[in-house]
């Protein structure tokens, strides 16, 4: 168990340093100019744990991780990130079982949720007068190919994940209910 | 089915509420970080910088590969410029005692006379932000090698940015695709042109996503200013330097009021898979 949960952090941080760097080569040049692609591998991560470990690890992951990328990198303030992840998070905890857990609610949580994240994101960078980006070029343009993007990398990572989680499980049974 | 008790939603409100006190508290003061922000920032954009670097020169090689072709014209090209490059390192040594020697004669201060004096420092970029609402990237210059926020960034290219967050080793830099006059946090550039620095002006406020261009706003209708020309940084706000080249004019129209007109800039630089950027220190116009 406790190895596991090691093992997360580690791989969620080393998403994190890939999320920056080497993704930002391997996404061709036309997405960043034309449409503009964002990786939010994290939050993909954040949301598998919502969905098959509980919510509260989902909060507490989110939380961190969004707060290291707000500390990280330049927004005008801090926070925005961390809560929207952490809420995320949380939101997709909720469905833990109470949906049926196969690969395309699994999916469609997912989707979901990166929506939801960029929403938040976009409402609150627009309360604080951040951006003045016009929510149907945005959502055009940024947020449904961003969603579609790491909609392909949960589905590419589904099976690794449900095993690591079940893997998760098995070795404390006790401590989930 | 009861999704949220009284209890999840009172602590829900509690962290909502929490978030945006931590959030108007913070807005706009990030120019400096504190040292628990500076120390995670260092320590993890050094780890960004082992992988950006051979990311980058793997998919430059790829790029390098499918250019081969027109290389060999590149390379002819190159060459013109060598030569027209040994021709102007003259004429500017000459050009550069002249001047020198004027400014004695007109009797200029210590002070004004390292004015134009710039450094420019290469900075390697480590990290993208991967959030599209702040286009910044990381690069590995920081406050201990004397960069403090609002020093312009530059690539071989033209201008690409400003520098809008220091920290120890590592900063921020804003890249001109992120300029926005409705922005608070966002600053405009005062531009002129190129040849003619003292007969025109103009602003640079916004970037058009679609288009792929700058606005440039607040030029006097009867500015000689036309399409093709280029234009540069005016270094009238004494925080960017002068001379920068920025874009080239595409269009000119009256603005929406019709009291002054609005030029479209196609930008020289460009602003995705940066790799090695300059960044242009000021001289201190203290006392």
């Amino acid at each position: 168990m406790i190895v596991t949960r090691k093992w997360l952090w580690l791989i969620l941080l080393a998403l994190f340093i890939l999320e920056g760097t080497l993704l930002q080569w391997i996404i061709p040049e036309v997405w960043q100019s034309k449409v503009y692609v964002a990786p939010h591998f994290i939050l993909v991560i954040v949301l598998y744990i919502g969905l098959y470990v509980d919510r509260h690890t989902a909060l507490v992951y989110g939380l961190v991780f969004g707060l290291l990328q707000d500390f990280l990198y330049y927004s005008p303030m801090l926070g925005p990130i961390s809560f929207a992840m952490g809420l995320t998070g949380y939101l997709a905890g909720l469905t833990h079982r109470r949906l049926f857990s196969n690969i395309a609610v699994s999916m469609v949580v997912i989707g979901l949720g990166n929506l939801f994240f960029e929403w938040i994101l976009y409402g609150l960078y627009r309360l604080f007068q951040v951006t003045h980006i016009d929510l149907q070029w945005a959502f055009f343009h940024q947020m449904l190919p961003s969603m579609l993007i790491n909609l392909l990398f949960a589905l590419i990572v589904y099976v690794p994940v449900r095993k690591l989680f079940e893997s998760m499980q098995n070795a404390s049974p006790a401590s989930d209910e | 089915m009861k999704l949220l008790g009284n209890k999840r939603l009172l602590i829900l409100m509690l962290g909502l509420i929490c978030f945006i006190a931590l959030m108007g508290l913070t807005l706009g003061k990030r120019e400096r970080l504190t040292w628990p922000e500076k120390f995670i920032t260092d320590t993890v954009s050094w780890t960004q910088g082992l992988f950006y670097k051979p990311a980058g020169y793997v998919a430059g090689f790829f790029e390098d590969m499918g250019q081969l072709r027109t290389i060999f014209e590149e390379n002819k090209v190159l060459k013109q410029t060598l030569t027209k490059y040994a021709r102007d390192t003259t004429r500017l040594n000459d050009l550069e005692q002249q001047n020198k020697r004027l400014q004695e004669a007109l009797g200029f201060t210590e002070r004004q006379k390292q004015s134009n004096n710039y450094t420019f420092r290469i900075a390697e970029v480590v990290a993208v932000n991967p959030d599209l609402l702040n286009n910044t990237v990381r690069i590995n210059l920081g406050e201990k090698d004397g960069v403090k926020p609002n020093m312009a960034v530059m690539s071989v290219e033209g201008l690409v940015g400003r520098v809008v967050q220091v920290s120890s080793f590592y900063s921020n830099v804003q890249l001109l695709k992120g300029i926005d006059d409705t922005a608070n946090e966002s600053k405009a550039i005062a531009v002129t042109v190129k040849g003619r620095e003292n007969e025109s002006f103009g602003i640079i406020e916004s970037y058009d996503r679609e288009k792929q261009t700058l606005l440039m706003t607040k030029i006097d209708p009867n500015d000689k200013l036309a399409v093709g020309d280029v234009v540069i940084t005016s270094g009238l706000g004494q925080i960017f330097p002068r001379g920068i080249e920025v874009g080239k004019v595409i269009s000119r129209e009256p603005g929406t009021f019709g009291i002054s007109h609005v030029a479209v800039i196609q930008p020289f630089a460009a602003f995705d898979h940066l790799r090695e950027v300059f960044v242009v220190m000021v001289p201190e116009q203290g006392g």
